[in-house]
């Protein structure tokens, strides 16, 4: 298994709320070439399991391996694997796409004689050419987008970890996030793809996880979930699985 | 398909840091903002800051000097009458007793002159045939009289001329009187050495420049660091570009040290243009005369602001691992500009300190940061400075400047401050994350103590002993307790202590004193004091008059109490929860050392600190080390009411003995009784 997550637990703190468990006890895994999906609503949970998935926060306790390497032990060997998209992650406005590639290449370690072919490789296949030597604040969102994919695999990672990656995009560019994804996935990449919108996860995804308030109440293919709930459309096979287990 | 996962062995944390650095500089070099702030402001901004106001004045000044002045003259002096009219810018008009003060009102005149009968008397006297031969008495005129309105700033400003002509009246009826008792030369020579050394114009408290410099040098860095400290971090988080870095493979120290270090390169650059062109515009712009040549006193050569430099060099570490601090603590743009005035007020109420003599006075100030960096700009801009001094001020500040940056560097440690995560109370009593309370509460505590300890032992000593005691030391130590929530006898270590501790306390407590006295002997081979210094704090501990059991009651017992509590009950307890063992006991020591506020006494009191701290953490209980603490400052009273020398036989047997049971006692572990 590329991805393997094993009772992940994350304990949050609100004045009005008290102490709560923003992710109580997720487990599941992700082989290469396959998409797994994490399907909740806002507040779920998902961006907190994939932050600590990527290592920006730490668990309170369970257990996450990304290509083998588990992420509090050693999370240098996890960022160095994994690969990290959120529609929430900017870029430098005052610096070129070309040097934000070639700034995250050096950090990554990816070698340095081959760094610039590699950012040249990119700059091809995502058609940056007319704008990688052009300042990111006077780049469109659909150029950012780009820029903001290619700087998310210029270490060439094995580990894709998505957060909602097209929130706030029109259609066009999100289009061109899905080829990447699809891709990506061609590629043998082991990808975690966390989403609200029902359509995106049916189109994309391999598996499909339903997290809800926290936990993970049910994880499979579309057709075993189809199977396991007797609905059809997948927003229906959400609120089937929510309801009854909230009801629980 | 490729797997670029390599060995975590090849990493080099060092070269991280450089990588951080060269991107950083490169994002920074490209903001107008931070140029403007950097490379115009202290280039052009503060030496007109010199030039324009000097200059301004100085035009100014001498506009209105050429304004005629009219001049009513109120008494019979045909001589000085003749005199005044014959000045350039001066009008003599004709007024009497009874009517000069309406026709200063109405400004008919400017400027009342009254002459007394004795100043006409004595210019038309003949001197020659007075019996007694004292030329200066008999060469000396009786005062004259001047009234005139002070609110009319013209007038003000054209007093020059009136004074100029009456004192050449006055030198020549001098002179000329001198010159026939044949004392002349005499009486000119004394008077130009009189002149210049007592002339209150030459003296350098009239002068604002030495006051001024230091604040604007400490103004320029934190101005100029502040922004893009804000920028590096504050916004990188706002723009969603930390996200990318906290998933990069480079450690969060590395990326902190990489931002902290373009931010000292902003300040440094901003510092050295800064002297340099405020230099040059003094050396060679329109203000050279006014400022420079006018001021023999003060010191603007190139050694002196190499000096300058040098002890800003910390200095500039210092405030931008500060603005890296405060802008790591803050999630937006606006946020962070709110911390900046609060953080500007500190550091100009820090800056100030070295502008009161009684403070300026105290050797503590040359340990406080920013502060005794004024301190010392201003003593090398009068030609006061010490190389002790400056060495002082230059490793104290860059230990601090070390210290912030190393703390300022953790900072990404924390999800709090990275994703808004928050911590409940227990949790934060459990992890002991009280970093920023504790920093604020230990802030606020010292410099209530800096100023009104001061303050209030000017006014009464026992009074404020207690004072000090009981509002600045016990009370906010609860009132932080309370806020933490810790729990208070778990935090406050309120555990009965086995005997043996006890014991090895007290007796203890005859050994410190000595080993204290020991210290400071030594100490001063290298660190000389005053014996207007001992006898201050001779007066401090022990005030002239009081018996000794009150004494021994408020410098003794109370500290023992209140201390204790503040030291080794809420800082040590909370503390303790983050810190391993060694580094806390070493951190209160070090604490309790500062917190005496004295230069001579961090190193005695420190130690003392450490070995309280150890008595805490070693028994379980706060009660040992108020023992010690009650011994150790009631047996130095005792010592001193009584006069009996320190190393004394008796004092010098009685600390071998303590040292000897007390060892006897921390060494000896009945193993059954301490398992219960």
């Amino acid at each position: 298994m590329t991805v393997e997550v094993k009772d992940l637990k994350k304990m949050f703190f609100d004045p009005k709320r008290g102490e709560f468990l923003a992710v109580d006890g997720i487990s599941f895994n992700c082989s290469q070439g396959e998409i797994v999906g994490l399907l909740g609503p806002n507040g779920a949970g998902k961006t907190t399991t994939l932050r600590m998935i990527a290592t920006i926060l730490r668990p309170d306790s369970g257990t996450a391996k990304v290509n083998g390497f588990e992420i509090t032990a050693d999370p240098q060997s996890v960022r160095k694997n994994l690969g990290f998209l959120s529609s929430e992650t900017g870029l430098y406005e005052r610096l070129t796409p070309r040097e934000i590639l070639n700034y995250f290449g050096q950090l990554s370690d990816y070698p340095l004689d081959k760094l610039e072919q590699r950012i040249e490789d990119l700059i091809k296949l995502f058609e940056m050419k007319e704008f990688a030597d052009t300042r990111c604040e006077r780049l469109s969102t659909g150029m950012k987008q780009k820029v903001s994919i290619a700087r998310a695999i210029v270490h060439d990672p094995p580990v894709m970890a998505l957060d909602e990656p097209t929130s706030g995009l029109d259609i066009i560019t999100s289009q061109n996030t899905y080829q990447f994804i699809r891709d990506s996935k061609a590629q043998g990449k082991c990808i975690i793809f966390s989403t609200h919108i029902m359509s995106e996860a049916e189109k994309l995804c391999d598996r499909i996880g339903i997290i809800h308030r926290g936990k993970l109440f049910a994880m499979g293919t579309l057709e075993e979930l189809r199977q396991l709930t007797g609905a059809h459309y997948l927003e229906d096979i959400f609120l089937a699985i929510v309801k009854e287990q909230v009801d629980v | 398909m490729s797997s670029s996962a390599t060995p975590s062995s090849n990493y080099k944390p060092m070269s991280k840091t450089w990588i951080v650095f060269f991107k950083e500089l490169k994002e920074v070099l490209r903001d107008y903002r931070t140029l403007i702030m950097m490379i115009i402001i202290p280039t052009l901004f503060y030496p007109a800051m010199l030039v324009f106001p000097a200059t301004f004045a100085k035009q100014s000044i001498a506009r209105l000097g050429q304004n005629t002045v009219s001049i009513g003259i109120v008494g019979d002096c045909e001589p000085l009458k003749k005199r005044l009219e014959q000045a350039e810018h001066l009008k003599v008009r004709p007024v009497n007793e009874a009517d000069y003060v309406e026709k200063l009102k109405s400004n008919e005149i400017d400027v009342a002159i009254l002459v007394p009968t004795e100043f006409s008397a004595a210019i038309s006297k003949d001197f020659t045939t007075e019996p007694e031969f004292s030329y200066l008495k008999k060469a000396t005129l009786p005062a004259l009289k001047l009234v005139l309105d002070t609110n009319r700033e013209k007038v003000l400003f054209s007093m020059a001329s009136v004074y100029a002509a009456i004192g050449e009246f006055q030198e020549d009826y001098i002179k000329k009187r001198l010159k026939a008792l044949n004392v002349g030369d005499v009486w000119e020579r004394d008077t130009k050495v009189t002149f210049n050394d007592v002339s209150p114009k030459q003296s350098e408290t009239d002068d604002m420049l030495p006051q001024f410099a230091p604040y604007l040098m400490i103004l320029m860095v934190l101005l100029a660091t502040s922004y893009p400290a804000i920028d590096l971090i504050t916004g990188e988080r706002q723009r969603g570009t930390l996200a990318l870095l906290l998933v990069a493979p480079v450690e969060r120290r590395s990326i902190m040290y990489g931002k902290i270090m373009v931010v000292v390169m902003v300040g440094a650059l901003t510092t050295i243009l800064g002297i340099v062109s405020i230099a040059a515009t003094l050396q060679f712009g329109p203000v050279k005369t006014s400022v420079v040549d006018a001021h023999p006193q003060f010191d603007f050569s190139l050694t002196a602001w190499l000096l300058v430099l040098l002890v800003m060099s910390p200095l500039v570490v210092f405030i931008s691992s500060l603005s890296v601090y405060v802008a790591a603590m803050t999630r937006t743009f606006q946020q962070a500009q709110g911390y900046l005035f609060p953080m500007l007020l500190v550091t100009l109420f820090l800056a100030s300190a070295a502008q009161i003599p009684e403070l300026a006075d105290n050797a503590f100030l040359r340990i406080v940061p920013i502060a005794n960096t004024t301190l010392c700009i201003k003593q090398i801009i009068t030609r006061h400075q010490s190389w002790s001094g400056i060495a002082i001020t230059f490793v104290s500040s860059a230990i601090a400047a070390v210290l912030l940056a190393r703390s300022a560097a953790g900072l990404l440690q924390r999800e709090d401050l990275l994703m808004g995560v928050q911590l409940s109370p227990q949790k934060k009593m459990q992890t002991g994350s009280y970093g920023r309370e504790l920093v604020v509460f230990g802030g606020i505590v010292f410099f209530m103590l800096f100023y009104f300890g001061q303050l209030l032992s000017l006014w009464n000593v026992m009074a404020s002993l207690v004072i000090t005691q009981i509002f600045l030391i016990l009370c906010p130590a609860l009132v932080f307790l309370r806020y933490t929530r810790s729990p208070v006898r778990e935090t406050l270590s309120l555990k009965r202590p086995s005997p043996r501790f006890v014991l090895a306390a007290i007796s203890l407590g005859f050994a410190t004193v000595v080993l204290s006295m020991l210290i400071l002997t030594v100490q001063t081979k290298f660190l000389p004091y005053s014996e207007e210094y001992a006898k201050q704090m001779q007066l401090m501990v022990m005030p002239p008059g009081r018996p000794l059991w009150q004494i021994i009651l408020v410098a003794a017992l109370m500290p023992a109490i209140c201390e204790e509590f503040f030291f080794r009950g809420v800082l040590q307890g909370i503390l303790r929860k983050n810190l391993p063992k060694q580094k806390l006991i070493i951190v209160i020591g070090i604490l309790f050392g500062i917190f005496h506020m004295s230069m001579f006494r961090i190193i005695p009191t420190g130690l003392l600190g450490i070995l309280l701290a150890y008595l805490t953490l070693a028994s379980g209980s706060i009660f040992p080390s108020m023992c010690l603490h009650f011994m150790h400052n009631a047996y130095y009273l005792w010592a001193s009411y009584y006069k009996i020398e320190l190393d004394s036989t008796l004092c010098i047997s009685l600390a071998f003995g303590g040292l000897v049971i007390a060892g006897l006692a921390l060494g000896w572990k009945p193993a059954k009784q301490e398992g219960k």
